[in-house]
């Protein structure tokens, strides 16, 4: 009795209307749903576009507060060779002159290949890449006082930004046997030397002053 | 609202029930015009299910005890068996009302049949070809059992009666709240005393015919309920006065109808359209009609379901689609606001861009090479204040020469090498080196041979160190003599021409203060 008897011609009619029905409320969606996705592409490069230009008019805004607090320092690393490319003639000149003027009795360097860094915390910069190359620095001298003085006199002279990471100082003579016409001690350091370069699709340069 | 056509052998009466009462339309006599007359009034009005209740004095019960089967199996069976019982009609029924406690605990399945085809079949078949829609044939009886909930009839074995039109006076058996068995015996219209005469009678020849079927055993009682008028009612009681042997409980119909929920039925005794009320109060499964006869309903459902489907379909995608509309409407409209916005602080930026001497970009680039240069020299070696202070430790304890300087920058101050750059897998990783640690070889000049002495006056170096601005730790990484326990220790009294030495280290570390480049 469970047995299911419809008349299927009758059926006919109302099964064609829905499907009908179905099809044109199934267009009814897409055309709605596709509107609304445009639109609210069109909604979200619009945010950004403005995300964008009021980046843009803070940066402008700022500008001036920068170039009135910072154009000086900023020549002043330009002038250091700081920024652009290695100044590595330069480099090499004021140790030599360093150390000729303070009559070191042995200077040897050995400077390495240029590598970019990522320093912690400014993984990402926007208009520079960072730069390093390490340098091995061996000197002779006759007191280790003589090491403060070379080191005081680079950094008078400004060749770069450089850091000094490690340094080994040993005395080469015995107990009070101190030479006077020969060097006492020897010493070797490792300094990093910094520079900072334009990325490839900044505008930014470093002649920009 | 539903349309019941309650059936009798000789009329067939149109009912239309609703919530609160259900209301005889029409009445037509079981004859071929009769028929004619009833599609024609069916034709006139509108198009609505029909549910026919039968009420028909050739209407079998029987119980069978059939092997405890389930789902297509135990429809089978019972159809096999109520095909037996009742071979010359398809209007049969069947329903399981308990099983056997005992024994192969066998189901105990009731059957029932409209005896008499010829009843029924001629109505249905002109029904079926005039396009009706019958929703099913129903069982009086078996619908009786709805009385007892309502009536509050709690009694094991209840004997209902009740009139019917069209003389019948319909006695149905329960046990245990389910219909056993009915029969219509014939009445003429009669007044109450002699209707108490016939339910008297009827009743005593029912319960002698349930005693032969076994189906009530002789030593448990009968509830009698008579549902009747007043007039019946009073007699009933004045008959009962005087004789106990019979449990009769009297129940005017109005009120019974009233506590069904049909507050408006009259006080008279039949009670037709109590029952065409009773089978309308739940959705009840068809009990007689052939799937052939439920065809038109079937394809009306059917209709009705295509046509909600339809509805819903298009009720929710224009909905849906409505608000996808709107709110593309609302993301364009504040589209385009953005736009606006944009322009403007365009403008606001191209002409605060113009007044600069650079570009903005370039401003910022300047900004960026500067805080880089500050990070870059944050921590700044001073040379001169290690100096100062190693100079000032070894000039305390002029006893004491300086064999090796090691220093380093480092990120913590346990670090034990400079190896605070790293490759990882771009670019080489520069991190902040605020410690400079400083390790110093020194051993006893002149050392006399006195270890004891030798610690203490490192230990003494060490501890004047710690005290010194700026330094963060100072710890004697190896003594002139190795006392640790984990160590071996080997040596002897040396001879003059022997020098016994006594060297140590000092591991300092200071802290490297942040300043601007």
């Amino acid at each position: 009795m469970s047995r299911f008897e419809a008349d299927s011609r009758a059926l006919k009619r109302p099964a064609l209307v829905l499907a009908v029905v179905a099809i044109f409320a199934a267009l009814l969606l897409w055309a709605s749903y596709t509107y609304k996705a445009h639109n609210l592409s069109a909604l979200r490069q619009a945010r950004a576009e403005l995300d964008g230009v009021r980046n843009d008019y803070q940066l402008a805004q700022e500008a001036d507060g920068i170039l009135r607090s910072s154009q000086q320092r900023y020549r002043q690393l330009l002038h250091r060779g700081f920024i652009g490319p290695e100044p590595r003639l330069q480099w090499i000149e004021s140790l030599r002159e360093t150390g000729r003027e303070h009559h070191l009795y042995n200077l040897k360097y050995n400077l390495r290949q240029r590598q970019r860094v990522a320093l912690s915390g400014m993984e990402t910069t926007e208009h520079y890449q960072i730069y390093t190359s390490a340098m091995q620095l061996r000197l002779d001298l006759a007191h280790e006082v003589d090491l403060l003085r070379y080191f005081a006199d680079l950094n008078h002279r400004k060749p770069a930004v450089y850091q000094i990471r490690a340094c080994s100082l040993k005395p080469t003579f015995a107990d009070s046997n101190v030479a006077l016409d020969a060097a006492n001690v020897n010493v070797k350091c490792e300094l990093l030397w910094y520079t900072v370069d334009t990325l490839p699709l900044s505008d930014a340069s470093g002649d920009l002053l | 609202m539903a349309q019941i056509l309650y059936l009798t052998g000789q009329s067939a009466t149109l009912y239309r029930t609703h919530r609160k009462g259900a209301v005889a339309l029409a009445r037509f006599a079981c004859t071929e015009n009769g028929y004619g007359e009833l599609i024609q009034w069916l034709k006139s009005h509108d198009p609505q299910p029909l549910a026919i209740l039968a009420d028909l004095i050739e209407e079998e019960f029987r119980e069978e005890a059939l092997p405890h089967t389930r789902g297509s199996d135990r429809t089978n069976l019972h159809l096999r068996q109520a095909g037996k019982l009742f071979r010359g009609t398809p209007f049969r029924y069947h329903r399981v009302v308990g099983r056997k406690r005992s024994g192969r605990r066998d189901d105990r399945v009731l059957f029932s049949a409209l005896t008499n085809r010829d009843n029924i079949e001629p109505l249905l078949n002109a029904l079926v070809d005039a396009g009706v829609a019958i929703k099913g044939v129903y069982s009086l009886p078996i619908i009786t059992r709805r009385l007892l909930k309502s009536l509050g009839i709690e009694y094991l074995n209840v004997l209902i009666v009740t009139e019917q039109p069209d003389g019948g006076l319909r006695e149905t058996f329960l046990h245990k709240g389910r219909v056993h068995f009915s029969r219509l015996a014939p009445v003429n219209d009669r007044s109450p005393a002699d209707y108490c005469q016939l339910v008297k009678a009827e009743v005593i020849k029912t319960r002698r015919y349930l005693n032969s079927l076994r189906l009530l055993p002789p030593t448990e009682s009968l509830e009698i309920y008579t549902i009747c008028d007043s007039a019946r009612i009073e007699a009933l009681q004045a008959m009962l006065g005087s004789e106990n042997d019979l449990r009769i409980h009297s129940i005017n119909l109005s009120q019974a109808a009233g506590m069904l929920g049909f507050p408006d039925h009259p006080d008279m005794q039949f009670s037709d359209a109590l029952f065409c009320f009773l089978l309308q109060t739940r959705i009840t499964g068809n009990h007689y009609a052939a799937p052939s006869h439920l065809q038109h309903w079937q394809t009306f459902k059917a209709k009705l379901g295509l046509r909600a489907a339809t509805w819903l379909l298009a009720v929710g995608a224009s909905t849906l689609s409505g608000m996808n509309f709107v709110d593309g409407l609302l993301v364009g409209r504040e589209t385009g606001q953005i736009r606006q916005v944009s322009a403007q602080v365009r403008q606001d930026y191209q002409q605060a861009a113009q007044s600069l001497p650079v570009k903005p970009d370039e401003a910022a680039a300047m900004r960026e090479a500067l805080r880089i240069s500050d990070r870059l020299g944050a921590h700044k070696v001073h040379l001169k204040q290690l100096f100062s202070l190693l100079g000032g430790g070894f000039t305390r304890q002029p006893i004491f020469t300086m064999d090796q300087l090691d220093w380093f920058v480092a990120t913590n101050p346990d670090a034990e090498e400079p190896g605070e750059t790293q490759r990882l897998d771009g670019p080489l990783n520069v991190t902040d080196t605020p410690y400079l640690v400083t390790l110093v070889k020194a051993h006893v000049r002149r050392f006399n041979g006195s270890y004891r002495q030798a610690h203490d006056d490192v230990e003494s170096l060490a501890e004047w160190l710690r005290r010194q601005p700026g330094v963060k730790s100072a710890e004697v990484v190896s003594q002139p003599l190795n006392t640790r326990t984990d160590a071996d220790i080997q040596g002897g009294i040396a001879t003059s021409a022997q020098k016994e030495t006594a060297k140590f280290e000092i591991r300092i570390v200071t802290e490297l203060k942040h300043e601007p480049v």
